[in-house]
């Protein structure tokens, strides 16, 4: 996705758009349901959707699932940051260009883009939803942690945006 | 892997290895990530090592002993210029063994902080090297 659309525009609507809802009724509960069922199907798609990247996902828990995976002492991939991982996926709008995953020493999963050395963002899901961010985009480097409660942090889709520009 | 002050100290414009040993060290493009950087999460640094001296035959000998050891592949290595690795605020601390090897220290407590600095040595080191 090429995010020519302004996010003050979207944003308002976001929780919807998403796999969120913001009301609290049973109502808005199955809509929920049904939204994140469908934004998940649509996501695996290879023509609409992030293609291999869950694909990828899967590698990345084989591969890091033992202590040691990366030679230098890592501790295995923990459970609760990938099963979050696939829910932040599920929540990065669609058309989005594919993330690369992958893992850290610390058992955490990273999802990063690396358009080019001047612009470059990786996010790490902590078991907590702890979405851990550090980008740099030309001289600004911009780094923090916001909380993920399934919808995409609007801080982390402006930075997805300026980096995949 | 203890410090040795004896040692000569890493200068600025020395060139240091990190080996990489698992896929999640760099992108299908092969651009090396953040995570190929980010400290041992027990001893909080960075295992490195120091290019001068030796030749690229003997270094990627190393590359291999490393993989061969843990066990682990060598899918390749990140090379990037000391400097770089100071400008973050970190330290480059050589060690006797094994040798030529160094660890990057000196990483801040928390961790986006940690992360900010793996991606901007990550970004300098540019693409993997790959064994020819």
């Amino acid at each position: 996705m090429r995010c020519a659309i302004n996010l003050d525009t979207v944003y308002p609507f976001i929780p919807t758009l998403a796999t969120g809802t913001t009301g609290f009724s049973k109502e808005a509960d199955f809509i929920k349901k049904e939204n994140k069922n469908n934004l998940s199907q649509l996501h695996k798609s290879f023509a609409l959707g992030l293609g291999g990247v869950f694909i990828e996902l899967d590698n990345v828990q084989n591969e890091c699932s033992v202590e040691n995976w990366d030679g230098y002492g890592a501790l295995p991939i923990n459970k609760t940051s990938a099963n979050n991982t696939e829910e932040l996926l599920n929540a990065l709008p669609i058309g989005l260009t594919a993330p690369s995953i992958g893992a850290e020493p610390d058992g955490t999963i990273t999802v990063g883009w690396y358009n080019s050395p001047q612009k470059a963002l990786s996010i790490s899901i902590s078991p907590e939803n702890d979405l851990h961010y550090a980008a740099i985009i030309g001289l600004r480097r911009i780094y923090g942690t916001e909380p993920f409660f399934g919808t995409l942090p609007r801080a982390i889709h402006e930075l997805i945006c300026l980096v995949i520009a | 892997m203890s410090d040795d002050n004896s040692l000569p100290p890493v200068l600025d414009d020395e060139l240091l290895v990190r080996f990489i040993l698992s896929s999640s060290g760099y992108t299908k493009d092969l651009a090396v990530t953040a995570n190929a950087f980010m400290p041992n999460p027990n001893t909080m640094d960075t295992s490195v090592f120091r290019h001068s001296g030796l030749s690229e035959n003997e270094m990627w000998k190393i590359g291999e002993q490393i993989a061969n050891l843990r066990p682990a592949k060598l899918h390749g290595r990140a090379d990037v210029i000391a400097i770089h690795v100071k400008k973050q605020s970190l330290s480059i601390q050589p060690t006797r063994e094994p040798k030529n090897h160094a660890n990057i220290t000196g990483w801040p407590s928390d961790k986006p902080s940690r992360k900010i600095k793996a991606l901007a040595i990550a970004l300098a080191a540019g693409k993997m090297v790959t064994r020819p």
